[in-house]
């Protein structure tokens, strides 16, 4: 078999020595050269930093902050202090470090945003695979019901589901027995409800690439291969409509994180003791008007900036892992 | 001895706004075990989609095959199968090859992970296995390095560098029949050559029998035992190699053969195009497809009887109401008119 390879001499393999130097600019892997189309973008990059330092602060800032906890003994001592040394983001009525309330908010709303986010995709992009690759009745099926889930207004829904689900009025009166069970409950099933409400964006997304991907002729060069259906749309489809999941993704982080202080603001999101910035923002409504501006001011801020860092990270990914755009 | 594919009266339509295109209509043929035919024809003339039939490749509907029509490959019709058992043939006993290996590899997947598919999937091989055989394939069909290359994706390899691994996932697991649909119109011309010299000497080692989809006269030539001929739909013309170039019986084939270049050509020969377009393939006319364009036809009887294929000579059939050869001398009569049929209907807004 080797002798009739060397009958056939193309081009390529003639020159052998060539080889080496061929492969050095051969071996950029695909992760590099992404990177280098992502280090183009400046945005991006601050983005990254930004939002990789939030998730340390997320992460190892528990370990510096103490946890906020009311103290009954020192609580009006310490109220509402304005920033300073000790208190770099001040305190707020119940005599709480702002700082603290950020550090603990932080784990929350992060851990709460991506876990929807991550519901949300997965759900979506098998829906949207299965709908485009078999088109016809699923589809049609498929994307009415994604339609039902976009003409319902979201918010109204979420408040419903939480106030039910999440959590549910405790039963046979005002026992608060209950608390560690919902708060446990609330930070899992919450991103569940979130992710399971908002992922027809992305089925709507991946099928329309779908579509457009199972046109192409490698999806019926599989087919003479003789692959299944799912081999194919998993294997083969799945690759090809996976960058623009990533880019929604981390816009769908962002719209989370605002979601989440918005539920938790109006009291049907993350309750007390958890703490997220939302419910950092929600202590906060009366304060902001009296002059306490801090109090508001450095959970409003945060959130800013994290939603502000996916923002740019979804600017760039987009940039970098559109193949079109190499240069 | 039992061909290794027969193809009975396969009639392929396709449901559109604008009616019932009847891409396929009464197709007979058949390829012997080892052997290679050549499937030659313009676009639209059902080439394609004969040899996607004969895989099930058609999403149906739109495409609706007739129910009459037979594909019996090892005597056992493809058309009846149910669809595991369709998939278990694809890719084992009959692999296909398709025109453009820019699109036909899958552009986030490994050059590797596309030639141990079907070893694994058909073969049962494990990792290891398969990515020996990958490798030995890859350099079966002229890879250099082929070991470094599998971690390689498609957008690394030249146009016929993609196309000879596309070949290699084709040959993989030893089919009976390999279909390669129009293989080498999107290379240059040298690498044509290098195709053609791929596919031919895969022939010889493996044994394999090709069926050769092309619209390019030259490519078959030098290429296959058996031609035949394609247009609207039909068969019109089939015979061995030599004699179809020789002595074409079909006015179309005729017409074909005249409008190649030539450099060999004395004088100025000037080239002669076939007039008009193909036919509408909703509406069909009633006689020959060919007639309206046609240098030979005589109107009267070749608009009101269909063509049948015969014998002209031993193994050359066509499908021609006259004994016409190349010596034929061309009647004089007012050149053909254009269809004008056909293009109405293309330019009318569908539906």
């Amino acid at each position: 078999m080797i002798d009739s390879t060397q009958k056939i001499t193309t081009p390529a393999q003639a020159p052998r020595n060539n080889d080496a130097g061929e492969i050095t600019t051969q071996t950029r892997s695909q992760a590099y050269e992404f990177w280098l189309r992502y280090r183009r973008h400046q945005m991006a990059v601050f983005g990254t930093i930004l939002f990789g330092l939030l998730i340390l602060i997320a992460l190892l800032g528990p370990f510096i902050v103490p946890e906020p906890v009311v103290n009954t003994a020192t609580m009006f001592q310490l109220k509402n202090k304005p920033p300073s040394l000790e208190h770099p983001f001040g305190t707020n009525v119940n005599g709480l470090d702002v700082l603290g309330l950020v550090v603990y908010g932080a784990r929350i709303s992060l851990f709460l945003s991506v876990l929807a986010m991550l519901v949300a995709c997965a759900v979506g992009t098998v829906i949207g695979i299965v709908s485009g690759y078999f088109g016809s009745w699923v589809d049609a099926v498929l994307m009415r019901i994604a339609d039902v889930f976009l003409s319902v207004p979201l918010i109204f829904v979420l408040l419903l589901a939480s106030r039910f689900l999440v959590n549910p009025p405790p039963e046979g009166g005002t026992g608060s027995n209950g608390v560690e069970d919902s708060s446990l409950r609330s930070i899992i099933l919450l991103p569940l409800i979130i992710g399971l409400l908002t992922w027809p964006a992305v089925a709507r997304l991946v099928r329309s690439v779908t579509l457009s991907v199972k046109q192409q002729e490698f999806v019926t060069s599989a087919r003479a291969l003789g692959s299944k259906d799912g081999r194919i749309m998993f294997l083969h489809i799945l690759p090809n409509v996976i960058n623009p999941v990533v880019v929604a993704g981390t816009l769908i982080v962002g719209q989370n994180i605002v979601l989440e202080a918005f539920l938790s603001y109006l009291g049907y999101g993350i309750q007390i003791p958890l703490r997220s910035w939302g419910t950092a923002l929600a202590q906060s409504q009366n304060e902001f008007v009296n002059g306490n501006w801090w109090w508001a001011f450095f959970p409003g801020f945060f959130i800013l900036l994290t939603v502000l860092a996916i923002n740019f990270i979804g600017d760039g990914l987009r940039d970098a892992l559109d193949p079109r755009n190499k240069r | 001895m039992e061909p290794l594919l027969k193809v009975n009266n396969l009639k392929v339509a396709f449901k559109t706004d604008g009616g019932l295109v009847k891409a396929v209509n009464d197709v007979n043929f058949y390829l012997n075990e080892g052997e290679t035919l050549g499937i030659v024809g313009e676009s639209g003339s059902g080439k394609s989609v004969t040899s996607m039939a004969i895989m099930r490749l058609l999403p149906t509907p739109p495409a609706v095959i007739d129910s009459q029509s037979e594909v019996l490959f090892r005597g056992q019709n493809l058309l009846k199968l149910k669809d595991d058992q369709m998939r278990k043939i694809r890719g084992k006993e009959i692999a296909m090859i398709f025109q453009d290996p820019m699109t036909s590899l899958n552009p986030v997947l490994t050059i590797g992970k596309q030639i141990t598919e079907s070893l694994k999937l058909h073969m049962k091989m494990d990792d290891k296995a398969a990515n020996r055989r990958a490798i030995e394939l890859l350099k079966l069909v002229g890879i250099p390095s082929a070991e470094k290359r599998l971690g390689d994706y498609p957008h690394q390899f030249s146009g016929g560098m993609r196309q000879r691994v596309m070949i290699a996932m084709a040959i993989s697991c030893d089919p009976k029949l390999l279909i390669a649909d129009e293989p080498t119109t999107a290379l240059d011309v040298t690498i044509q050559a290098q195709i053609l010299d791929l596919l031919k000497r895969l022939r010889q080692e493996l044994g394999t029998a090709i069926m050769l989809i092309t619209h390019d006269l030259g490519v078959v030539a030098g290429m296959c035992d058996r031609i035949q001929v394609m247009y609207a739909g039909k068969i019109v013309e089939t015979a061995k190699a030599k004699p179809l170039y020789a002595n074409p019986r079909m006015p179309y084939t005729i017409g074909l053969l005249n409008s190649i270049p030539r450099l060999d050509s004395e004088g100025e020969n000037r080239l002669i195009p076939i007039q008009g377009l193909p036919p509408d393939m909703v509406t069909l006319p009633p006689g020959c497809p060919f007639e309206p364009r046609c240098a030979y036809r005589q109107p009267a009887v070749c608009q009101s009887k269909v063509p049948e294929l015969r014998e002209v000579e031993e193994g050359h059939r066509a499908a021609c109401l006259f004994d016409i050869t190349k010596e034929t001398p061309i009647p004089e009569q007012p050149a053909p008119e254009v269809v004008a049929t056909a293009t109405d209907v293309r330019t009318s807004p569908a539906g």
